[in-house]
């Protein structure tokens, strides 16, 4: 056994190989390192892997500070199969991604304690980048990107701290500092211009939590998103901007009800029906001919946050621009709604074309008009008496139904119904007891028990839930529409005249139909709800916040549409017009432009040799090549005290740097000579030259 | 010649022992043609240093105890009539010595300090309208007792600023005072030393440390050392050129029993304090505490090799 030791150490290659050896500063370094890259990945993470990742960094801190032996090799084998089959076992439900994500995770952390190899430290900091950049695949916001680049610095100097261990940490953050920054320009190259390979690239989608409004509402699920900051989707107006009161972004309309929960009509049905091989729904569109739209029209972009559902936002009657929108497929569903053929896993734009004066569905078929006034049997039956009694006061004609919903409309808004984001409960999410009851509650109880109403009393409507308004933002000049402006209205439909939106939320709640909750209902949902603190939440009182607020924004906006925005297409076009200008160049200026470059050229570079000619012509005196070497050696950690004489300072080099000990003797002491003692010019130009060649030869060695 | 500073060295060290870089200091201040102040307590061997040093240097001396009740006439000297001659004859005062010691000198009253101080200064004495010349080489030192004890009157900063050098012995080392102690016939020993150098050689060497080579990064130095001191730094008197001219001299000095022929910014180190002390700080006495004397404080504010 030590035989075999012998010759391998014998061997000269793995002898530079084995003696690997970490400085302690850079073995915490590392530790650092680990727990920053895995916290950007820790909110895709599972509790049981954060857990062994927890037991790992303290395990190795603990080595660190000496109070645990290295585990051996068995140990960290038990760990690994144990995390391999905690991995196999849930893999089912984690989704391809989740569980690569957890083997490259686990595999970093139990890297960690087998450093024995050049090799593996090397190894180390590639997974660590790596799981950096996996990070990129949840998060791709402009801050996220900045913290990253942070990381990535702090990942550098683990290697330079390896190879210049007798450094200081903030010399060797500094020269990392300086690299990233001295590669960015390239990286912003490779941005532009490296092929975006798709096909190679793509990952398998993230299975994560749907966010944003749910294809199934119970009665009070809007009012929680209703202090929520995250941004549901943004929208540019080409030209015209639509009156506040008027942007009413559909997303999804329910046309069943269960008597608890409002759900999409899903399955069974003859528009929307599960196709039975692919097991996926065919979104059935309805006909629209452009040529006879008319009335006014809005254009405009929509870029969406993930939700990952299908549904997207649009004003009605939207028509996608499909010329201008490129990747998504994009259904225009019967409904009016728009849906995704993808989750929308990622920011994704689309362009809108919105006829406001359209008419929805002049006519609807027998079945759809039977689904839309269907109520569950012996549900709210207060209600469905009310309803008859509306009924047998006004006719079934036109005129009849306008009048009955304009009552409907005014019992709202005259009796003490109350408007709040924070209603008492109710049993069985029961729309009699809201009605009749408790009378206060938000869009969601409003709508829900008008559509009910209206179904009850023999007018098809239906409940639609979606976005209301937004936030103009004069910096980028365009609508946030956040999860808080979450809404639902309802939908009726009349005879000749089509699907009509009546919002009963206006009825009793105008200002939220033309601002916005308003300071107080929001103060009021905050007190009572113990959500993290927000810039939302103060913003409304302080005006100085919310325009930094405003700011950031625009600057998050700009980076989405710019920078993660910028798709393979986009790559293309702009390729395209730089070869495009290239050319013109060519034609036009070619060489008028080659000749000024040239010009400007060597004005420069004549400009350059003057002032080195001038600089050489000035006679420099002993003293500042004394002094040129003293700054040398400060920055190499050698200070010489204010007050000390060159000969002294000789004793300190000897001491701190005896490998130049001897030339800096020579040097100081022609120095001294210089400078001190009587020479006559013979003389004084020999030990000129000597001092200048010891200052070059000291030059050379340090 | 440097054979005989060697000699000059060794031989006071053998008598005032384990204080070498005060006598060195002190026989710079005497080849300056300066004049030393020695400023300690009591039974130091302030007055030890300086007849060895006059006996050593095989000048005549003579010393003075200055009291309170002294005239300056007991200094220079007095025309007293001489009735056999009926004329006035000339009774000359110790400070007609080569080498004069004025012990305690602040405890005689100002006109007499004064007396001596003058003639310090201008290296003659004018007695009933007649100026005498002292002789050569002049070398005075004076021992003073420190500010605070009792019955001393202050020298003025303008009489300090004659002194070249002010120097404190220091208690002696473990090793010094048992030498010290072991010798009980001191007196004897010191009245049997004999001189190592000539008056004539004493001059000559004075000549050579004129023509120490100051190149102009010293005399930089110098002023950069004297402005910072002007620069009000601290509680500090400003360091006048009279001051810079001493250190220079001092300095050269210093070189020349280093056996250089030119001056280097540590022989400037090596003096200033010496040099400079008495001038900057005029308020206290010597510094018994840990405190920075405020030479040092200045010495470390400018870079020798990069002085202004």
């Amino acid at each position: 056994m030590l035989f075999k030791k012998r010759l391998n150490k014998n061997n000269s290659a793995s002898a530079y190989q084995q003696d690997f050896n970490l400085s302690q500063q850079s073995v915490l370094l590392l530790i650092i390192c680990q727990f920053v890259n895995l916290l950007t990945l820790s909110f895709e993470l599972s509790w049981w892997m954060l857990s062994i990742i927890a037991i790992c960094l303290g395990w190795q801190l603990s080595i660190f500070k000496k109070l645990t032996q290295k585990p051996n090799k068995v140990l960290i084998g038990i760990l690994s199969v144990t995390g391999c089959i905690l991995l196999a076992l849930t893999s089912q439900a984690l989704g391809l991604l989740s569980t690569m994500l957890h083997l490259l995770c686990l595999s970093y952390v139990l890297k960690s304690f087998e450093l024995n190899k050049r090799g593996d430290f090397y190894q180390m900091i590639l997974l660590g980048l790596f799981v950096l950049i996996a990070s990129l695949i949840f998060q791709q916001s402009l801050y996220f990107a900045i913290i990253l680049s942070l990381i990535i610095i702090f990942n550098f100097t683990l290697i330079i701290g390896y190879f210049a261990p007798s450094k200081k940490y903030s010399a060797n953050l500094n020269i990392a500092a300086k690299i990233f920054l001295q590669s960015a320009p390239l990286a912003i190259c490779l941005f532009f211009v490296f092929p975006k390979l798709a096909p190679l690239w793509a990952v398998p989608t993230a299975k994560s939590a749907k966010t944003g409004l749910s294809d199934s509402v119970k009665v009070g699920d809007i009012a929680n998103l209703a202090l929520s900051d995250e941004l549901a989707f943004r929208v540019k107006f080409d030209n015209q901007v639509p009156a506040y009161s008027q942007m009413y972004w559909r997303t999804i309309v329910m046309e069943r009800f269960d008597g608890q929960s409002w759900k999409t009509g899903l399955g069974g049905l003859l528009e929307d029906r599960l196709d039975n091989k692919s097991g996926r729904n065919i979104v059935y569109q309805y006909f629209f001919d452009p040529a006879n739209a008319s009335g006014k029209t809005f254009d405009y972009q929509v870029i969406t946050s993930p939700t990952y559902q299908n549904w997207l936002y649009a004003l009605d009657l939207a028509r996608v621009d499909t010329n201008r929108t490129q990747g998504n497929e994009i259904y225009h569903r019967q409904d009016y709604s728009l849906y995704s053929k993808k989750p929308i896993t990622q920011n994704t734009s689309y362009y809108v074309t919105s006829y406001v004066e359209m008419p929805l569905a002049i006519d609807i078929n027998d079945y759809s008009y039977q689904r839309n006034l269907d109520i569950p049997e012996s549900s709210n039956p207060r209600l469905v008496e009310k309803a008859q009694g509306l009924r047998a006061k006004y006719t079934n004609d036109k005129q009849g139904n306008a009048d009955l919903i304009q009552e409907v409309l005014t019992t709202f808004n005259q009796d003490v119904y109350r408007y709040t984001l924070n209603p008492p409960r109710l049993d069985n999410n029961s729309l009699d007891q809201f009605y009749f009851e408790t009378k206060a509650g938000f869009c969601e109880h409003f709508a829900s028990s008008f559509t009910f109403l209206m179904r009850a009393a023999g007018i098809p409507s239906r409940l639609v839930t979606g976005y209301m308004g937004g936030e103009y933002n004069a910096q980028g000049s365009y609508f946030s529409v956040y999860q808080r402006d979450a809404h639902a209205w309802s939908e009726v439909w009349l005879k000749d005249k089509g699907w009509i939106r009546v919002d009963p939320t206006a009825a009793i709640n105008p200002e939220r139909v033309e601002r916005g909750f308003s300071d107080e209902l929001l103060r009021e949902q905050a007190a009572s709800s113990n959500d993290a603190f927000s810039l939302l939440r103060y913003s409304n009182n302080n005006p100085l916040i919310n325009a930094i607020r405003l700011q950031l924004e625009a600057l998050d906006y700009n980076w989405t549409r710019w920078v993660i925005g910028y798709t393979a297409d986009k790559q293309n076009q702009f390729l395209a017009q730089l070869a495009l200008a290239f050319k013109s160049l060519k034609d036009i200026e070619f060489i008028s432009v080659i000749k000024s470059g040239l010009l400007l050229l060597s004005a420069l570079i004549l400009w350059w040799v003057i002032r080195q000619i001038n600089a050489a012509r000035q006679p420099h005196s002993n003293n500042y090549f004394y002094q040129l070497i003293i700054e040398k050696l400060s920055k190499q950690g050698v200070h010489k005290p204010l007050d000390m004489t060159p000969k002294d300072f000789v004793l300190v080099i000897k001491q701190q740097l005896p490998e130049i000990a001897f030339e800096f003797a020579k040097f100081s002491q022609l120095y001294s000579s210089l400078e001190y003692q009587a020479l006559d010019d013979k003389q004084k130009q020999v030990t000129s030259k000597a001092f200048k060649l010891s200052y070059k030869r000291i030059q050379a060695k340090l | 010649m440097h054979h005989l500073i060697a000699n000059v060295v060794q031989q006071v060290g053998s008598i005032v022992i384990g204080k070498e870089p005060e006598i060195r200091l002190s026989l710079a201040c005497l080849f300056a043609k300066g004049h030393i102040l020695i400023e300690d307590l009591p039974g130091m061997g302030k007055t030890t240093l300086a007849q060895v040093l006059s006996k050593t240097l095989g000048l005549s001396y003579q010393r003075t105890q200055f009291t309170s009740d002294m005239l300056p006439s007991d200094v220079v000297g007095i025309s007293i009539f001489d009735t056999d001659k009926n004329a006035f004859t000339l009774h000359k005062g110790p400070i007609f010595n080569q080498v004069v010691l004025a012990d305690e000198i602040n405890r005689a009253s100002p006109k007499t300090q004064s007396a001596l101080l003058e003639a310090m200064e201008s290296a003659h004495v004018s007695i009933d309208g007649k100026t005498y010349a002292l002789p050569e080489p002049f070398f005075v030192i004076a021992t003073q007792n420190p500010l605070f004890h009792s019955g001393t009157y202050p020298l003025p900063e303008s009489q300090l600023d004659r002194f070249t050098m002010r120097i404190t012995l220091g208690f002696p080392s473990l090793e010094a005072e048992k030498k010290i102690l072991a010798n009980s016939n001191n007196r004897e020993d010191i009245n049997n030393l004999k001189a190592c150098i000539t008056a004539e050689q004493l001059l000559d060497i004075q000549k050579l440390i004129e023509d120490v080579h100051v190149s102009e990064s010293i005399l930089e130095y110098v002023i950069a050392l004297c402005q910072v001191s002007r620069k009000n730094i601290g509680n500090v008197n400003p360091l006048s050129p009279r001051a810079g001219k001493a250190l220079l001299a001092s300095a050269k000095a210093w070189a020349f029993m280093d056996n250089r022929d030119h001056v280097l910014p540590q022989d400037i180190q090596a003096v200033f304090e010496a040099v400079c002390e008495h001038r900057l700080d005029t308020t206290g006495s010597i510094s018994m505490g840990n405190e920075m004397s405020a030479a040092k404080n200045i010495l470390q504010q400018v870079d020798p090799t990069n002085p202004l």
